[in-house]
């Protein structure tokens, strides 16, 4: 029990060290102490200056961070214990890339830019397709099999990556789609306002309120499907509920802040290790290392080679690889912790 | 009381049906399902555990018809165990036993549930096994696990489906041993089985099935003769040793 305060401890205080230390770090670096001075009003720099970097571009951009992070780890703990399978994340299993193809359609007809609510609610329709897909595939084979829902995966994210390049190619002309779709491909927090964060805090905390309450019943899920319905889980509402919950959650990630992938296969892997494998538990701290993660992954992409800013997506796809790398050799001791 | 199945009747998709099953388990008593493979026995199990809703006929449990009962109170009365579990994650065998009370506790567990799962654990004799990880162990304290998750349910009956396959004769003996100890108190159990020998030596009754019909039916001593068990299995009786 003394170790699980320890690592409950420590994810909770990366989780809040990752914010100043985001509000400190970027192109304009402001000291610490700068920050301290302006909390007790004595400005050492242009007071405006840094209100704009801090309050208009760094904040709301951490803030961005965190609930995409969060909400994308939080659909993984989702989607692998809907399928139980500890690979059935939502860019594994193609809600992300069903999400994808919606929203570049959305870029492609120009709807995107008609509402505000039109690529939150297209992202999200197409999480729900894809999901309920991926499903219904792995429900008429074995559900448990691994081999049916990769394949199953593998070939919607081919299917969706293809489309959503062929709309690239259509677009290739357009000077100003193009770039802006390429961008939100490749996943990233730039330019990210306090309206991103309208879009996206009342999804994330409507999915987070969903998953919360049934997480006991995907516990359940562990023992199979016949045995969780003798035990009085409606397996069907509760799987129809966990896509409408995964959707609401990656949708309004990938509406934000584009695809961005393996946060919802890593995190819950990690953290699955570090607290084991009980849902609410689960879904409490992957939130809280998803967060970490893209926010501490969102430094380095916006300081590694300043003034030059990598897409985040792209740094967290890099670090996703080497995680998988170092599960296919570890996976001895992964399975014995 | 004990659980009564009334003149059922099912089709299944692939052509398979149940035809007039009737079976009646008392209080405290055990009975065995005996059949060749494709006999219908796990769709039987399944029917009396409330998971296949037979076209005609129906379930009894404690004097109760369950389909005037409803899912949440169903769900305290039978406690079901199919014929392999195998478990993703790395729960600990008392997560597993503790999810057994799920339709008590709903994820809260009280210290009222805790007990229930540390005395099931206590009587199917893995409480040394609490803190193991459930993919760890044998694939007889495995078994023991998941009949200890049953029993954390304090079910009325128990409907365990081959709970000795893949168990080794030593195993299986010291299985069964546990579970005519619950029926000595009180639990009655149906449980389908292929070893002959042990069907005869722990079952009160002995149900015997052939497509999907009732071949024979009875004290399980009476059942299970030389004779019966030949024509059965459709093998020569001197084939029997």
């Amino acid at each position: 029990m003394n170790s699980y305060l320890v690592k409950a401890f420590c994810s909770v205080l990366l989780f809040f060290l990752s914010f100043p230390l985001a509000l400190h770090f970027g192109s304009t670096d402001f000291g610490l102490n700068d920050l301290v001075n302006w909390f007790y009003s004595e400005p050492t720099m242009d007071e405006t200056v840094m209100q704009t970097v801090l309050f208009n571009i760094r904040l709301p951009r951490i803030l961005v961070g965190s609930l995409v992070g969060g909400s994308l780890a939080a659909a993984g703990v989702l989607s692998q214990g809907l399928f139980q399978n500890p690979l059935a994340s939502p860019s594994v299993i193609g809600t992300t890339a069903g999400g994808s193809v919606a929203a570049a359609l959305m870029f492609f007809t120009g709807v995107g830019g008609f509402h505000w609510l039109s690529l939150p609610l297209a992202a999200f329709t197409g999480c729900v397709v894809s999901t309920s897909i991926i499903l219904l595939l792995a429900s008429t084979k074995k559900m448990h099999s691994v081999e049916t829902l990769l394949l199953a995966g593998f070939a919607l994210n081919a299917l969706f990556g293809a489309v959503t390049s062929f709309v690239l190619t259509l677009l290739l002309s357009d000077f100003q789609k193009f770039p802006a779709l390429m961008f939100w491909m490749m996943g990233g927090l730039d330019a990210k306002g306090w309206w991103h964060l309208n879009i996206l805090w009342p999804s994330v905390l409507l999915g987070v309120v969903l998953a919360w309450r049934i997480s006991p019943k995907l516990d359940v899920l562990a023992l199979g499907t016949d045995v969780a319905s003798t035990l009085n889980v409606k397996v069907n509402s509760l799987r129809v509920i966990s896509i409408i919950t995964i959707a609401i959650l990656v949708g309004a990630a990938v509406s934000v802040a584009g695809a961005i992938s393996f946060v919802g296969l890593v995190v819950p892997h990690i953290t699955r290790i570090q607290f084991g494998p009980h849902h609410r538990r689960l879904l409490f701290y992957s939130f809280l290392n998803g967060s970490t993660l893209v926010i501490l992954s969102d430094v380095l992409a916006r300081t590694l080679w300043s003034p030059q800013e990598v897409q985040v997506g792209i740094l967290i796809s890099i670090l996703g690889s080497v995680f998988f790398f170092w599960l296919l050799f570890n996976r001895h001791k992964f399975s014995g912790s | 009381m004990g659980i009564k199945i009334h003149s059922v009747n099912h089709r299944l998709s692939k052509g398979f049906s149940l035809t007039g099953i009737n079976l009646d388990i008392d209080d405290g008593e055990m009975s065995v399902i005996v059949g060749p493979n494709g006999a219908g026995k796990s769709t039987l199990l399944k029917v009396a555990a409330g998971l296949i809703k037979p076209d005609t006929g129906f379930v009894e449990v404690s004097g109760r018809d369950i389909r005037e009962v409803s899912s949440e109170s169903m769900s305290k009365l039978i406690s079901y165990l199919p014929p392999s579990s195998s478990v993703m994650f790395d729960y600990t065998c008392e997560d597993i036993v503790t999810l057994g009370r799920y339709p008590y506790h709903k994820g809260l567990v009280s210290a009222l549930d805790r007990k229930v799962v540390n005395d099931s654990m206590e009587t199917m004799k893995i409480r040394h096994l609490a803190g193991e990880i459930i993919d760890h162990v044998s694939t007889g304290e495995l078994k023991k696990v998941m009949i200890a998750r049953c029993l954390a349910l304090q079910p009325k009956v128990m409907i365990l489906d081959e709970p000795c396959a893949s168990l080794d004769l030593s195993a299986s003996v010291s299985l069964m041993n546990l579970l005519k100890l619950l029926c000595g108190n009180g639990m009655s159990i149906v449980l389908s089985i292929h070893d002959v020998h042990l069907a005869s030596k722990y079952g009160d009754k002995c149900f015997a099935m052939k497509n999907g019909r009732e071949y024979m039916a009875g004290d399980a001593s009476s059942v299970l003769t030389k004779n019966n068990i030949a024509s059965l299995f459709d093998i020569n009786e001197y084939e029997l040793t």
